[in-house]
């Protein structure tokens, strides 16, 4: 199996890790992909509430619409965590903290 | 190694959403507690948002998507074409999903296995699309046409439902043959299957004298199995029976979705894999015969959803001479042309679907439209000349560029060919125009407004096919940087 990490496209900004463990990418969630996880489920809850109305499942639907978007919503913002670490999304957040650590080890 | 899955977050979204939404719906429509509900509109906007939520992932994750871009043993490869082409795929997908809600409504349609199975044949195509190894792309291609074999079939207390369902079933299944067989005979004569190892092979096969009648055959087969799939002439027997009998909504999936991905297929298969004159040839015939077939047969029609099925066998017939010229221009050129059919296909079954309330079936009905209700007539009206190809709507745009492709690369028969059929083709289109405004009916229709979702649909593709003409660079320099995908 091909287990090569290389992307087709070279990363953009600094890479702070380039195959970050998933223990790693969850840890480096900012505020703003915490919002993201919470909106995406937050509408994914509504829509499920609201779908559900007409044939009488309201919570139901809304338990199912609120799993899809906790999956979806975690999917997107792991994907962004992950994607500042590696390199391909702005990070200048990522870049100061992995100088700071470097810093703070050396001292 | 759990960043190797984050090149397949959309696929695994969109299946894993499948799945909850299957639970979800085999639960709570056999429940005794909340009364057996209907949940096909339920099931319905949860299958939009999670079409949503998967572009979302695509859209935003576009240059983390190629990490791994060659992944599983190389099966599949993730560049700018995958990349917009499943943008494409996905959009089009959730503008039919909207289409869909009403039709539930109106005609009492109570599976949700409907909308589960478009996601799961969606989930198909992404793969296909992004598919680099004959495997890869021939199981693929079979996930997305098992889903549709079922769904043609889904309105089971229609006779025409069934007989389109069991004709799509059998056709299909030899068309899938077919190419597999080819797939079989590529692999024996040459121990490939890899798109990269067949590229190296193949390019230049027949000059080099290296010529094998494995090869040859297996070629001719893929490219059989791929033309019966487009349901380019002369293996296009099934599409007007199967997209009449089908549901409404299936048929405009039918005539949307499965083009995209299989003409993305071709592509990645073709152009990357194994271009030369055999089958360049058999393009050009294919291509030739669509257009002419297109515009005559559908001459003949009298029901709507049959005209719309020979327009989109034409219209293939146009895609195809992209294919066809084999340079950079013919590819972006067929790639715009499947973008602006799409749009025009999606305005026109929401409008089917609109009229349907009303049991309009046959064109004789559309009688005094313009009368009932004149937005939609104008609305139709524009559809129908912008598939006619009239400036300056964005038909007219994709067939100049088709022709022009075909010009450049020395395919004079070919664009002439075009021209003449689409002269033909206004004929039948603006016949339907003639009939909205100025024909009366033999009994009077009365039309009910249609549905939010579909007018916002029909406002948005109106909008786009009015006004491309005056800005039409964004969707240039895409389809550009997906055709240069291909060739480097």
């Amino acid at each position: 199996m091909n287990t090569d990490i290389t992307a087709l496209e070279k990363p953009q900004y600094p890479v702070v890790d380039r195959n970050p463990p998933f223990t790693k990418v969850v840890g480096n969630f900012s505020v703003l992909d915490y919002l993201r996880f919470s909106t995406i489920t937050g509408v994914s809850v509504t829509v499920g509430y609201l779908s559900g109305i007409k044939p009488g499942i309201k919570g139901p639907s809304m338990v199912t619409g609120g799993l899809i978007g906790l999956m979806g919503g975690f999917m997107y913002a792991y994907q962004n965590s992950a994607g500042r670490l590696m390199g391909f999304f702005p990070n200048e957040g990522e870049v100061a903290a992995s100088h700071q650590k470097r810093g703070g080890s050396i001292n | 190694m759990f960043n190797l899955f984050l090149a397949v977050f959309p696929e695994i979204f969109i299946i894993n959403a499948t799945f909850i939404l299957l639970i979800h719906g085999v639960v709570f429509s056999t429940s005794k507690k909340y009364d057996y509900p209907p949940l096909a509109s339920n099931v319905g906007w949860l299958g939009l948002l999670s079409v949503l939520i998967t572009l979302l992932l695509l859209a935003a994750g576009a240059p983390l998507l190629t990490i791994a871009h060659l992944f599983w043993n190389n099966l599949f490869r993730r560049d700018n074409f995958t990349y917009f082409c499943q943008i494409f795929l996905l959009l089009s997908t959730a503008g039919t999903i909207s289409m869909c809600f009403d039709f539930f409504d109106q005609e009492r349609f109570d599976a949700f296995e409907f909308i589960v199975l478009i996601l799961l044949s969606t989930c198909g195509m992404l793969f296909m699309i992004s598919a680099y190894d004959l495997i890869a792309m021939y199981l693929a291609i079979e996930l997305q046409s098992l889903c549709f074999y079922v769904i043609a079939a889904s309105k089971r207390k229609s006779e025409f439902s069934t007989e389109a369902g069991l004709k799509y079933l059998i056709l299909g299944a030899f068309s899938s043959g077919i190419l597999l067989f080819g797939c079989s005979m590529i692999y024996g004569s040459t121990g490939a299957t890899h798109f990269d190892q067949l590229a190296k092979i193949l390019t230049g096969y027949e000059i080099t004298g290296a010529r094998s009648s494995g090869i040859f055959m297996g070629i001719l087969f893929i490219a059989v199995g791929f033309l019966f799939k487009i349901t380019a002439v002369p293996f296009h027997m099934w599409a007007p029976d199967i997209y009449e009998g089908s549901p409404t909504p299936v048929t405009a999936f039918l005539s949307i979705a499965p083009k995209i991905s299989i003409f993305a297929n071709i592509l990645r298969v073709f152009i990357y894999g194994s271009y030369g004159a055999t089958l360049q040839q058999i393009f050009f015939f294919c291509s030739i015969a669509s257009m002419i077939l297109g515009a005559l047969a559908a001459m003949a029609q009298t029901k709507v959803k049959r005209l719309l099925a020979y327009s989109s066998i034409g219209h293939v017939g146009y895609i195809c001479i992209g294919f066809s010229c084999g340079t950079i221009e013919g590819i972006q050129s067929l790639l715009i042309g499947i973008f602006i059919y799409a749009l025009m296909t999606m305005d026109a079954f929401a409008i089917v679907l609109a009229l349907r309330q009303t049991r309009v079936k046959y064109i004789a009905d559309l009688g005094a439209l313009a009368k009932t209700n004149p937005i939609l007539a104008i609305t139709f009206s524009i559809t129908m000349f912008s598939y006619a190809g009239i400036p300056p709507l964005a038909g007219f745009c994709s067939k100049f560029y088709l022709f022009f492709a075909a010009l450049g690369c020395g395919a004079y028969f070919l664009a002439l060919v075009g021209v003449v059929t689409s002269v033909i083709g206004c004929f039948y289109y603006i016949r339907l125009v003639k009939r909205m405004f100025f024909d009366t009916p033999r009994t009077w229709i009365l039309y009910e407004p249609m549905d939010r979702n579909k007018s916002l649909l029909l406002a948005m593709t109106s909008f786009f096919i009015t006004l491309f003409l005056l800005y039409p660079s964004p969707l240039f320099s895409v389809t550009h940087q997906m055709a240069l995908s291909l060739y480097l």
